[in-house]
């Protein structure tokens, strides 16, 4: 290596200017989208938007049960699979993090996480909504959600509990207590900011997401709220994708403001979660 | 002698059935995954063996009689569009990565850390509609098309999508090169650019590599906005800038009109078996890479 | 004298490495006794062996004997009553992230013991380690906030609560000032008499200064064993002289 006074130093000043060039056009585009979305949509939102059902054939109206639909997916959703996560995380992690099972399970994880989301949807078709016979309703796309969410969930879960030092185990077996009263008062307590955060990402990500719902419970015009889990119910992703390419004639500024409130929605839970790590990060003890 | 001393040794049964009821759950996610896909190859039928499904043919064309349902074009278009987008966001991923990892101040880290976190976390859907609305028509101006709804177009904003996944894991990989090796370089006279460019990305290749696959595993696995904006072309395209189909857009875009059973169904729970085999093949790579970084440093 | 833990025969290994070979010893009841020696010695793993905390390695081969009363240590199947009445005070303070009640409460509660209980063992646990003085007005505030030398007392006193036959103690003052390791020696002292010590630790004075009689191990045997003024004056063994004298280790 050859280090020459002068060059090396505008070598690294040109260098950091192109990355920080590049940098911005990586990250500008996040504003531009937020900004764009927000002012053409603005105008349309309000509380009557929000609160009433559409129309017309999704052409007038608000709405409302897609906003409802979102939520009852994403609450049933997290109800289902972050016990389930949380549960094979703790085995993964606490009780036999070496086993060639455990790397199976990782394996498995891992590609639970990597399969797409429309074969997700296939998938949730072929199962639920035909095998199973519950036919596109609720109970079949939480199913599918569940589904996807396990190894988001258990990811997050296993790095929350991993943060957790050995130290703490090693001293509340030595005081006798069992593996599953540690997990219990002493892992567990200690990580639920952590699996707390990863839920809320979750949800951010379930309330997104549109192929996994397409086949499987969503519809396109339904203008009354669910009865049962057998019910169909509207979510906004999928409303914001009728109103792009299926329905001709609606407003330009209608179908921002469905992108608007999806988009808020999303961010708003994303950011939630963030702030609550940087606490987390903060207010670190040990 | 000493094992079967510790095997003697049995926990109490609340504790017994606690781990048993753990390793339950656990076992249930590699039923999980074996069980996608065993459903998608049942529901595909025997399409594998017929004559109409061919992985090389390039007519898909389920309406026709008999119908064609070749593979090929469909993958040329998944592949045109994801190789496009590959080559912008991987040199634009790895570049950000290291400006955010390396070249600023810690405040600054976390607010652009969490935009790119944003840039994740927005909706494919919302990306969909808003190429459809903005970036389709400019590109058609510009380019002078018949149509904007193009690969180039998907391939565009697919890149922006698969950005945030190369930037946070390459991120990782940098972070995760052993200050030892950094500020042995320092030490030497090294200013910091060249630590960067002559040690720290040599030494994080494989983390970087893998980023980069689990980066184009995203994007090949991507549907909504693929469907909204890659056009509606089953045809093999001759650039970039043709309308397209991908694997996911067929899927998502013919599910709603087939019958159970039928031969456009299985066709294409066929094509959610190959697409179920690429990601597979492309996340056991990935991982590959990542654990062999593990192991060396080890 | 009342042999309280008889050793015969044990050996150790983890993998190919052997840690303890063939040692045997008997403790004897209300003494505390010192185990010198240098680092690689198999002192601590001596140690997790008596508590059975070696079972959390799974690499381990252990053969030989340990009884403990009516006890034998090594095939019992309740690790947790064993663990409960051999406590062990490990080398850097572990408070659990927890309060200072909390965590001298843990054991106790883990253990079942009916709250009512609880209050008074907190007390009484406290003013034996030493520590009652100093936090008795804020038992409720974290435990991760005291000093270095307080939270291995809290150590001690999470382990008394458990009103243990044994207590371990693993190099316990290692990381603390002089005048925190001289109340814990004086502690210790006091302790004696409701139980059984044993002390490992790396500094051959402390060992001279507490315990009555004192172990010499080195690679895994036990070189020596004699009464504390006895091993440091006139050793027998002329490695255990060269230790001493800082030759080596």
């Amino acid at each position: 290596m050859n280090f020459r006074k002068q060059n090396p130093i505008n070598e690294q000043k040109r260098a950091t200017f192109g990355l920080a060039l590049i940098t911005a056009i990586v990250v500008i585009p996040v504003l531009l989208i937020i900004g764009v979305v927000f002012a053409k949509g603005i105008s349309v939102i309000d509380w009557n938007f929000l609160t009433t059902v559409p129309t017309n054939g999704l052409r007038e109206g608000g709405v409302f049960p897609a906003i409802i639909g979102t939520l009852i997916l994403v609450v049933l959703d997290v109800a289902i699979c972050v016990p389930f996560g949380v549960a094979t995380a703790i085995y993964l992690v606490e009780y036999s993090p070496r086993s060639k099972a455990a790397n199976l399970v990782r394996l498995a994880i891992l590609n639970l996480a990597g399969v797409p989301s429309v074969v997700y949807g296939l998938f949730g078709l072929g199962v639920f909504v035909i095998a199973l016979e519950f036919g596109a309703s609720i109970l079949s796309g939480v199913l599918t959600l569940a589904l996807m969410g396990l190894p988001v969930i258990v990811t997050s879960a296993a790095e929350a509990l991993r943060a957790v030092p050995d130290r703490f185990r090693e001293a509340s077996l030595a005081l006798g207590a069992s593996k599953w009263q540690t997990t219990r008062h002493v892992v567990l307590p200690n990580s639920t900011q952590g699996i707390l955060t990863g839920t809320i990402l979750e949800i951010s990500r379930t309330a997104g997401e549109t192929a996994p719902i397409l086949f499987t419970v969503a519809a396109f015009y339904l203008p009354r709220l669910p009865q049962s889990i057998f019910d169909q119910v509207m979510a906004l992703p999928m409303h914001l994708f009728a109103i792009s390419t299926q329905v001709p004639n609606i407003g330009l500024d209608v179908r921002y403001a469905v992108a608007l409130t999806l988009l808020f929605l999303v961010l708003g839970v994303n950011a939630i979660a963030i702030s609550i790590r940087a606490k987390m990060r903060k207010n670190r003890i040990w | 002698m000493s094992k079967k001393k510790r095997e003697t040794f049995r926990q109490p049964l609340s504790e017994r059935i606690t781990e048993s009821c753990l390793r339950f759950t656990a076992w249930l996610c590699i039923f999980f995954i074996a069980s996608i896909l065993y459903f998608l190859v049942k529901e595909s039928g025997g399409v594998f063996f017929s004559d109409i499904f061919t992985i090389t043919g390039k007519f898909w064309r389920p309406i026709s009689e008999p119908p064609d349902f070749g593979v090929w074009v469909l993958l040329a278009g998944s592949l045109a569009v994801t190789l496009t987008a590959s080559l912008i966001a991987v040199p634009l991923g790895i570049c950000a990565a290291i400006f955010i990892g390396e070249l600023i101040p810690e405040k600054f880290r976390e607010f652009l850390k969490v935009i790119v976190e944003f840039l994740a976390a927005i909706p494919s859907v919302v990306i969909g509609f808003l190429g459809m609305i903005i970036l389709a028509p400019y590109i058609k101006e510009t380019f002078d098309l018949k149509t904007g709804l193009t690969a180039f177009s998907a391939a565009v904003m697919l890149a922006w999508m698969a950005m945030p996944t190369i930037v946070s894991l390459t991120e990782d990989a940098l972070r995760s090169v052993p200050d030892s090796l950094r500020d042995g370089a320092l030490a030497l006279g090294a200013t910091k650019w060249q630590m960067i460019t002559r040690v720290l990305l040599p030494t994080a290749k494989p983390g970087i590599l893998a980023a980069t696959m689990l980066g184009v595993g995203r994007v090949i696995g991507e549907t909504m906005a693929v469907l909204m904006i890659s056009g509606n072309s089953a045809r093999i395209p001759s650039s970039i800038m043709e309308p397209v189909r991908t694997l996911t857009a067929t899927i998502a875009a013919e599910m709603g009109e087939t019958v159970k059973g039928d031969e456009h169904y299985q066709a294409l729970f066929g094509l959610g078996v190959v697409l179920f085999i690429i990601t597979l093949l492309i996340n056991t790579a990935a991982d590959r890479f990542v654990n062999k970084k593990y192991t060396e440093e080890s | 004298m009342v042999k309280e833990i008889i050793i015969k025969s044990l050996s150790v290994s983890y993998g190919k490495k052997q840690a303890i070979r063939n040692l045997s010893l008997s403790v004897e009841k209300n003494e505390i006794l010192g185990i010198i020696g240098p680092t690689t010695s198999g002192k601590t793993t001596l140690l997790t062996v008596l508590n059975r905390m070696i079972d959390t390695i799974p690499s381990a081969v252990i053969s030989g004997s340990i009884s403990m009363g009516d006890i034998d240590v090594l095939t019992t199947p309740n690790i947790h009553s064993l663990r409960r009445s051999v406590g062990m005070i490990f080398a850097l303070p572990v408070a659990l992230p927890m309060t200072i009640r909390e965590n001298v409460e843990y054991g106790p509660k883990m253990a079942g013991e009916a709250k009512g209980e609880l209050k008074t063992r907190v007390e009484e646990s406290l003013v034996q380690a030493g520590l009652w003085d100093e936090v008795h007005d804020r038992l409720d505030t974290p435990a991760l906030k005291l000093s270095g030398g307080q939270q291995q007392r809290l150590c001690i006193a999470r382990a008394l609560a458990l009103k243990p036959k044994v207590l371990l103690l693993d190099e316990p003052c290692s990381g603390l000032d002089p005048i925190s390791t001289s109340r814990i020696e004086d502690t210790l002292g006091q302790l004696k008499n409701d139980m059984t010590i044993i002390l490992v630790t790396n500094n051959p004075h402390q060992a001279a200064r507490v315990a009555h009689r004192t172990a010499f191990m080195l690679e895994g045997e036990l070189v020596e064993l004699a009464d504390t003024d006895t091993l440091f004056t006139n050793p027998a063994d002329n490695r255990t002289k060269e230790y001493i004298e800082g030759k080596f280790g």
